[in-house]
């Protein structure tokens, strides 16, 4: 296995480790707010609804 | 904490309607780049910001437009727990600087009538002076603030004029109790339901006429004889469509140049690597890989630049409300409500701002209808596609001698998603979202020349974007579709009998064996045998299973078509074969039967699939977000695929029925 194949191999997991880290970000996107109103898409600017 | 208990830290809220011009005030005072636009709801979320106030910092906060604290949709929900206090994590402001827009002041004044009501002090900014002033109108300022009995500052956040007043003000009131300016009398006999707004509106009637005076209509006759043009119902339509010929044709002649600039500049650089490195996969990843994925997709740089000084320069004229206003007679046919306009509009920078834009809109289902139509609207992620099918096989061609083909296909992708959004919103609000038709009274901005400063933000911001996702998402892309596309290595026998060579596990191939040809390694890499899976699905859609690979990889974000494309002529070009520009490649790409792979019939079917399909991660991840709902982004994925297909189907299907296949 020469050096280039080595090089290659790493900027391929690396690529694979970025793309499963955006993943994960955007599955985090996707789960439930517990704090959010029912019609409420919350994020860190706009918290919650009052009750 | 100080001496009094108080928080160190000022806060300092910035409210007023919408488009009264809140947002580039709060640029100009925190020195931040929010974007602006002239129309209304630009402001959906809070922004906050540092704004240097005696030399002390405050927290100045950007609130959403409201025309009332009365908190009847979501985001004046949000201003008026902010102005109470009752936020969660926000500190109550210690005081509001309403932003009023000079020329719609008794409109603009009401809010501030509400603001007294919450015993928050309360400075004036008055922008839109220098319009008003240029309609030949007067204002008495110290009147106004006499008035009101709050102060009252003329601002211009364009040359600064009134900022520093605007602080002092700001000081001055500080831990100051505000006095409510009118008197009402709950147990009067007159009062009624609705004394209170009445007592409001008959004192603002009174502040304005002892403080305003009209010495000229002529050019409030002037843009109202101007708007009787651009927003007649056919007449309106026709200038509509013509300033979209014109701004595409515009975008594909100027581009031109600068795209083939830096399509050459990538290939020098691809031919610079393959010259100076040994031959070997690391030269063939980066040549092959990151050069010609990245590169391909960083070529309609000035294309989204351009796009985007377009519309930065219509929606800050005043012409895009306009626009708005003729798309909304239709949509109000649909029973779609005036608000979506606004995320509609947004949708075509991109449907992640617009829809959370939706926020504006009370009723929910009204909201969700918007959202599920919202993706319909051409993105910037499609110019890439639409501008590689136009070059590839409609450059050059004319319709009646002098309008650009590919201006008219532009034009006729944009109109495609805009009607199949109207045709969804009427089966949606018909069906599951059934709901009455909503009333909704739309704000004309006037028109004003855009603000240059505000137009080259907007172009820039948009271009860091598109560079920043190249460079991260697109470049990490491109180096798993290569892999995909590379791996695994056969010889000639491993390709006959399947059998996987050994050098797969090495990644050099055996000197007893013959490597094959790069074509045929592509067709049976991991990505060609998917794609060789899925080519019956594709194959009546008029696609091979290299057009089925970038179609797969495209689901992650839509430009990512270019860039596998890209990859995929390059990966798969034989030895000795020429280095040519995407274009070239896709014009001249074979099937594996040796007919061409592309005809202009399969890439307007192309274009079709791209402005029906739902194909970006990131939108879903937004719809499940503002839906709240895992069964909304599943529908609009489900929906939108099977509308694509359709379309894609019928395009190609009815293309080659006419004799154009």
């Amino acid at each position: 296995m020469n050096i280039q194949y080595i090089i290659v191999i790493a900027i391929i997991l690396g690529a694979f480790a970025y793309a499963g880290l955006q993943l994960r970000k955007r599955s985090r996107a996707f789960s439930l707010k517990k704090a959010c109103g029912d019609d409420c898409g919350c994020n860190g600017g706009s918290k919650k609804l009052p009750s | 904490m100080d001496t009094n208990g108080h928080n160190s830290q000022i806060t300092i809220a910035l409210a007023g309607n919408p488009n009264a011009g809140k947002t580039t005030l709060f640029n100009s005072l925190t020195g931040l780049k929010q974007k602006v636009a002239n129309y209304p709801g630009v402001t959906v979320e809070r922004k906050e910001g540092p704004w240097t106030l005696n030399g002390k910092t405050a927290n100045l906060i950007d609130l959403p437009g409201l025309y009332s604290l009365d908190a009847t949709s979501l985001d004046e929900h949000i201003a008026s727990d902010i102005i109470r206090g009752e936020q969660a994590g926000v500190q109550k402001p210690d005081a509001i600087v309403a932003v009023v827009d000079a020329t719609n002041l008794e409109r603009n004044l009401y809010l501030v009538m509400q603001m007294f009501e919450f015993g928050v002090p309360v400075v004036i900014a008055l922008t839109m002076i220098d319009v008003f002033e240029k309609q030949k109108h007067e204002i008495d300022i110290e009147m106004l603030s006499a008035r009101l009995k709050t102060p009252v500052v003329a601002v211009n956040a364009k040359s600064g004029r009134g900022r520093n007043q605007l602080a002092a003000k700001v000081q001055e009131v500080l831990h100051t109790t505000p006095v409510v300016p009118y008197e009402f009398n709950e147990n009067a006999e007159n009062a009624g339901p609705n004394g209170k707004i009445f007592s409001r509106y008959n004192f603002i009637s009174e502040v304005v006429q002892d403080s305003v005076w009209h010495s000229d209509q002529k050019s409030h006759r002037l843009s109202d004889k101007i708007d009787r043009v651009l927003t007649h119902k056919f007449f309106g339509l026709v200038i509509l469509v013509a300033i979209l010929l014109v701004v595409f044709q515009t975008i594909f002649s100027w581009a031109s140049l600068p795209m083939d600039l830096l399509e050459k500049g990538f290939g020098a650089i691809s031919d610079f690597v393959r010259a100076e490195m040994p031959p070997g996969i690391l030269t063939d990843l980066l040549a092959d890989g990151i050069i010609a994925g990245v590169g391909g997709v960083v070529v309609f740089l000035p294309q989204i630049l351009l796009l985007f000084l377009f519309i930065s320069l219509l929606e800050d004229s005043g012409y895009m409300a306009r626009a708005a206003f003729l798309l909304d007679k239709l949509m109000s046919r649909v029973g779609l409500h005036g608000k979506a306009f606004l995320p509609l509009i947004s949708s075509f920078a991109c449907a992640i701002p617009g829809i959370m834009a939706t926020r504006t809109i009370e009723s929910r289902r009204d909201r969700f209808a918007t959202i599920m139509i919202a993706p319909f609207m051409s993105c910037s992620a499609r110019l890439p596609v639409y501008t590689l099918m136009i070059g590839a096989f409609f450059g050059g061609q004319y319709v009646f001698g002098f309008i650009s083909m590919g201006a008219v296909l532009m034009l006729a992708m944009y109109a495609l998603g805009i009607i199949v959004a109207i045709v969804v919103a009427g089966i949606l609000k018909r069906t599951v979202l059934k709901a009455p038709p909503p009333s909704f009274l739309m704000e004309l901005p006037p028109y004003r020349l855009p603000n240059l400063r505000t137009v080259f933000q907007n172009m820039f911001t948009r271009a860091l974007l598109f560079l920043k996702r190249a460079g991260t998402v697109i470049l990490a892309i491109s180096i798993i579709l290569w892999a995909l596309m590379y791996f695994p290595r056969s010889s000639q026998q491993s390709a006959v009998t399947g059998q996987p060579s050994a050098a797969i596990a090495t990644g050099e191939v055996s000197s007893e064996s013959t490597p094959l040809p790069e074509s045929e390694q592509l067709k049976h890499s991991f990505a060609g045998k998917l794609g060789h899976v899925i080519e019956p699905v594709i194959q009546p859609l008029g696609f091979d299973w290299k057009i089925g690979v970038a179609l797969i990889a495209s689901f992650a974000a839509r430009e990512v078509l270019v860039s596998t494309l890209s990859i995929i002529y390059n990966v798969g070009k034989d030895e000795g074969a020429e280095s040519q520009t995407l274009i070239a490649a896709v014009r001249d790409a074979k099937t594996d039967d040796g007919k061409p792979a592309w005809t202009p019939l399969t890439a307007l079917t192309l274009m079709v699939f791209f402005v029906l399909a739902m194909q970006c991660m990131s939108t879903v991840a937004i719809v499940r977000r503002e839906t709240n709902s895992w069964s909304w982004p599943l529908f609009m994925i489900g929906y939108m695929t099977a509308l694509a297909y359709l379309g894609a189907f019928l395009t190609y299907q009815g293309g080659k029925l006419l004799g154009f296949g």
